[in-house]
């Protein structure tokens, strides 16, 4: 049966991944923070590319102001991007209180034309983005900057947090986030970041000069960009103490549009540089990549086997129903035979189906700690558990569809 | 490219073990954990067997059939328990594991002794009991095995007085070869025999029926043993 076998295939791919990730883990443990040895304050200036943000931009620039960092060295940029609703006006007022807040309007051209309008209005010598919807934390940016003490550093993303939930859809999207800051820690200290993603990123003022302005890369500017540093062999790293807080998709439409266009992304610009999948020059970045893809593959066919042990499990009730009738014992009756247990006897499924489950709770676990999070998780983590390998397959299943189908999508 | 960016395949090697070392525990520890559910299977078995022994000794004993004290239901529920784990244990290890293979044997001669001993207790203390023996086979063999067996399992909660003996034709055993030969039975599966007669070929339900209301009254039998229970894996281990 190719379903079972797949099933046994991505436990042991899951074990095998769980292992790197938590041994690369312990193994740099001392290196999770970056201590500081001298301070020290470059100019930086901080582009906000928003799109009918009217309801945030207040609270992002208000956080944007209260950013423990001296005031002659930050510059905030404020780009419209020809956005229907009053974000400039919002905006504007924070300019006339503030030097440090410029303020431009432009026609709607997608995020990478406003953040490209953004880099053409700074002379500082770091410059990150943040979306307009997102807020940070005030120690944010000094933690980003620690990490630029090191030369080779080019670029640092921070760990971005789900500001509030309010119902399952946002919960699950809490842990989704969780358990990437824990990973992305991970892949920074293995060289192999492949995202900056919109809610800060900060880059050194030469990385834009060397690599060009940004790209519509399929939607996902933020992904292609990171591709374009490891393909320079420029390193990123993680603050993973640096905390942003972004609002999570609020419904299953939205969360899907977005995810569909972080996927195909992925996709489209992994064929775009196909060299990054070249083992022996990207290294563990290679691996990572190929294990995303792999990964997706796999999620496809376990959500299938769900499905088609519950059909066959309805066919069976409706079979059984054909030849004896209406018998009520056995049509509630069910056989959890399945794959985990049958009557007392643990299949090997159930033993390496809960090692799995540990490793995720281990990721949740360390995340938690190491990003000072108090929240109470138990109920989100639940139904992430429950939900979160059918909607995966669903983002990915949709992701391949429009590719073969080579439908475009917007980026709201 | 740095180092820590840089493939490690000793690395990533000693990774591999180390999950092919979990993975294939995993596998270990849940076959060591059926092999223990198949040792108290043993025991339940050797349980049966003293309480077959003893009925058979009590009827030598008193050399006419205790029929006041005989309580042969208890012995059945026994036999229909260790079929059930039978079933539990075969999913999970395979029809052809060796160790479930002898379990296997060992039952099917515990349930030619309990048909034995039945047809003895009928007679001898006239009781309104029909036993049906069921032959059986794999999938590929027995396409409608597993439905027959199913609506045998139905009937066996609906009228309690059934008893079902069920035997996989292909198991190689010589009591059940003589069980076979003293029938004449051909390979045409599913077989039942019911009071000694011989149906080839897969029976639907009603057509079951019809023929147990040659020998009873099923409705007056059925009304008045409603609320027994029904196992639902207990005729095909």
């Amino acid at each position: 049966m190719i379903l079972i076998e797949t099933l046994y295939i991505a436990i042991f791919l899951g074990l095998y991944f769980s292992i790197f990730v938590l041994s690369t883990f312990f193994e740099n443990r001392k290196e999770i923070y970056k201590g500081l040895k001298k301070e020290n304050f470059p100019s930086v200036c901080l582009i906000v590319p928003c799109y009918n943000e009217g309801k945030n931009i207040k609270r992002t620039l208000d956080s944007l102001l209260n950013l423990d960092y001296p005031r002659e060295k930050l510059e905030i940029i404020v780009v419209d991007d020809g956005s229907k609703d009053d974000t400039f006006l919002k905006a504007k007022a924070f300019e006339k209180r503030t030097k440090q807040v410029r303020v431009f309007r432009k026609e709607n051209g997608g995020k990478y034309t406003a953040l490209n309008y953004g880099l053409l209005k700074t002379k500082a010598q770091f410059i990150g983005s943040l979306d307009g919807d997102s807020y940070l934390d005030s120690k944010a940016l000094k933690k980003v900057m620690k990490y630029f003490e090191d030369k080779k550093i080019m670029a640092v993303i921070s760990t971005i947090k789900i500001s509030e939930v309010k119902n399952i859809i946002e919960g699950i999207q809490y842990i989704e986030f969780l358990i990437a800051a824990f990973l992305r820690k991970v892949f920074s200290i293995l060289d192999s970041l492949n995202v900056t993603p919109g809610p800060l990123s900060v880059f050194r003022r030469e990385v834009y000069k060397i690599l060009g302005p940004y790209r519509k890369a399929h939607q996902t500017e933020d992904l292609e960009f990171a591709f374009r540093l490891q393909k320079a062999n420029f390193k990123i790293a993680h603050a993973i103490d640096s905390l942003v807080y972004t609002k999570a998709c609020p419904t299953f439409k939205s969360l899907f549009h977005q995810r569909l266009r972080w996927r195909r992304g992925l996709l489209l610009n992994l064929k775009d540089y196909l060299e990054l999948l070249n083992i022996k020059k990207h290294g563990n970045l290679s691996f990572l990549l190929y294990y995303s893809v792999i990964a997706s593959f796999i999620s496809i066919v376990l959500v299938g086997y769900i499905f088609w042990k519950i059909g066959f499990f309805f066919l069976e009730k409706i079979n059984n129903f054909l030849l004896v009738g209406l018998d009520y014992f056995n049509l509630f009756s069910f056989q959890p035979d399945w794959i985990l247990f049958n009557l007392g006897l643990i299949r090997p499924t159930l033993i390496l189906g809960f090692l799995s489950l540990v490793a995720i709770l281990t990721y949740i676990f360390l995340s938690k700690k190491l990003t000072f999070d108090k929240k109470s998780i138990t109920k989100n983590t639940v139904f992430y558990l429950l939900l979160y390998v059918f909607l995966n397959a669903i983002w990915w299943i949709s992701a391949f569809f429009f590719i073969l189908v080579r439908k475009d999508i917007s980026w709201q | 490219m740095s180092e820590k960016k840089k493939f490690n395949w000793k690395r990533h090697f000693l990774i591999f073990l180390i999950t092919l070392i979990i993975f294939s525990s995993g596998f270990f520890l849940s076959n060591f954990l059926a092999e223990k559910r198949m040792l108290q299977i043993t025991a339940v078995q050797e349980d049966l067997r003293i309480d077959i022994l003893s009925l058979e000794t009590q009827f030598s004993i008193l050399a006419q059939a205790p029929c006041e004290n005989l309580n042969e239901s208890t012995l059945t529920q026994e036999l229909y328990e260790i079929s059930r784990r039978l079933a539990s244990i075969s999913s999970t290890l395979g029809r052809n594991n060796s160790y479930f293979l002898r379990l296997k044997k060992y039952y099917s001669i515990l349930e030619i002794k309990h048909w034995l001993l039945l047809k003895k207790a009928v007679k001898e203390c006239d009781l309104d009991i029909v036993s049906i023996i069921y032959f059986y086979s794999d999938k590929k063999t027995c396409p409608d095995c597993e439905n027959q067996g199913y609506i045998l399992t139905n009937l066996r909660g609906k009228y309690p007085f059934l008893r079902v003996y069920s035997f996989d034709f292909d198991l190689d055993l010589s009591a059940i070869q003589a069980l076979k030969s003293i029938y004449f039975l051909e390979k045409n599966l599913p077989i039942i025999i019911i009071n000694d007669e011989v149906y080839y070929s897969f029976k639907a339900k009603k057509e079951l029926e019809e023929i147990l209301s040659q020998y009873v009254e099923l409705e007056s039998l059925e009304e008045a043993t409603s609320t027994e229970e029904s196992d639902s894996d207990g005729i095909q281990p």
